[in-house]
């Protein structure tokens, strides 16, 4: 019996050490509170799942994926299309409204697909929102060219939202430059850093997107000098999360909310 | 619903300590668990009476307590029912609950509560020490109190369990 008292002492002291934070890093739930996560209870971009990661402290934000419908209306979801994951089939850019309203996804659950506009109760001053804009319709093979609709709807999330930080991601560069208007702030998703350099030099975006395990603490610094910020994402393991952390980026995009606040905190 | 529940099984559980004509055996070990929210080790202590063998345990998630540095405890009872009971073999099947809890955010007031409640099977097999095999599905509920809302958030989701252990019969 002594043995297992000495491990449970030893389990509570190493689980008591001090440890390192990060103030500065602001942590963003991935698709709200993780995208394929076991302990995610909800499915990604559902409304649950947003509104538990939007309600826990610690969490500043979430990151979303935003497509837009046949109506131009912005509705939220990850894959290209509908087929694997809910009861209906296609991509979003062909269906209507009326259509979406009716799809759920596969799970237990059976959490519905969400408008953007729906998030708007949810959201708070001090919340950040980063819109992944999805312009790609697989059904099409081709990218979405209704640009001054979907910036309207774009400009009309922000002016109803009490977020006061929002912003748009694109990996897709030429995409990204036919948007005229500015008021929302752009993020571009890149894996090279001289295509970041390049799209700082270039364009007027707040920053640039990065997955973890392309960019070292380095090349993120240099990208920050530019007086840009930088987000990282694909962030799950707390090894990961916590060699995401050490890089200081400006906002970390999680799939494991709840281990990546244990680590900031 | 919950609390008559756990009256009912008190009850049961004092109903089957009653009825024994038999001197309880008595078991400790430690077991390894696969789950979603951690991987959790815990310490167990179990009684073998007639027609059930209730199990206590005690633990922590290894993925937060040791690599997170953030101790989360787990408290645990189990009543498995014998199906097969041998001098070597053990089969039980039976209902359990678990209770888990753990501050995310030191910076913050708010506790994470976790409670389960699952149905599952267990096995043993040896004389004095024992190889122990069980699993368990059911459901999880998680609460915490909302700092931004100030308002208490719960949710439920399946939950299950595999777990692999040993013991030792102490008498």
């Amino acid at each position: 019996m002594r043995w297992i008292n000495l491990i449970f002492i030893c389990t509570i002291l190493v689980a008591c050490r001090k440890k390192e934070t990060f103030p500065t890093v602001q942590l963003l739930g991935h698709a709200g509170m993780g995208l394929s996560q076991q302990n995610a209870v909800y499915v990604d971009n559902s409304l649950e799942s947003i509104e538990l990661a939007l309600s826990l402290t610690g969490s500043n934000g979430v990151e979303i994926d935003v497509q837009f419908s046949k109506d131009g209306t912005a509705w939220l979801f990850h894959d290209f299309k509908l087929d694997e994951r809910t009861n209906s089939s296609g991509c979003i850019a062909e269906k209507t409204d009326e259509e979406l309203s009716k799809i759920h996804y596969k799970t237990l659950k059976k959490e519905k697909l969400i408008r953007l506009s729906e998030i708007l109760p949810y959201t708070s001053e001090s919340h950040i929102i980063i819109l992944d804009l999805k312009g790609f319709n697989a059904c099409t093979n081709s990218y979405l060219s209704n640009l001054e609709s979907i910036e309207n709807e774009l400009v009309n999330f922000k002016n109803k939202c009490k977020s006061t930080a929002i912003f748009c991601v694109t990996p897709n560069y030429d995409w990204m430059i036919q948007f005229k208007l500015i008021e929302i702030p752009f993020f571009f998703e890149t894996d090279e850093l001289s295509s970041a350099l390049a799209a700082i030099e270039n364009q007027p975006i707040e920053g640039i997107v990065v997955r973890n395990s392309k960019f070292d603490r380095e090349e993120i610094a240099q990208i920050q000098a530019t007086e840009k910020k930088v987000v990282i994402f694909e962030v799950r393991s707390p090894k990961g999360i916590r060699s995401a952390l050490r890089k200081l980026p400006d906002y970390l995009i999680t799939d494991d909310l709840r281990a990546t606040i244990i680590e900031k905190y | 619903m919950i609390k008559g529940a756990l009256v009912g099984f008190c009850l049961f559980l004092q109903f089957s300590v009653v009825a024994q004509d038999s001197i309880p055996r008595f078991e400790t070990g430690t077991a390894l668990h696969l789950h979603p929210i951690d991987f959790w080790h815990t310490f167990e202590f179990q009684a073998h009476l007639k027609k059930v063998s209730p199990l206590f345990s005690v633990g922590y998630g290894i993925n937060r307590s040791l690599f997170q540095r953030r101790f989360f405890p787990h408290l645990g009872v189990e009543v498995p029912f014998k199906l097969i009971s041998t001098s070597k073999f053990n089969l039980g099947v039976g209902p359990s609950v678990n209770v888990y809890f753990l501050r995310l955010n030191r910076a913050g007031k708010s506790m994470h509560f976790w409670h389960e409640y699952m149905l599952g099977y267990r096995i043993s097999y040896g004389k004095r020490w024992k190889f122990t095999h069980g699993s368990a599905a059911g459901f999880r509920m998680e609460r915490f109190q909302s700092e931004l809302t100030n308002q208490a958030v719960s949710h439920s989701s399946f939950s299950y369990q595999i777990h692999l252990g040993v013991s030792y019969a102490l008498d």
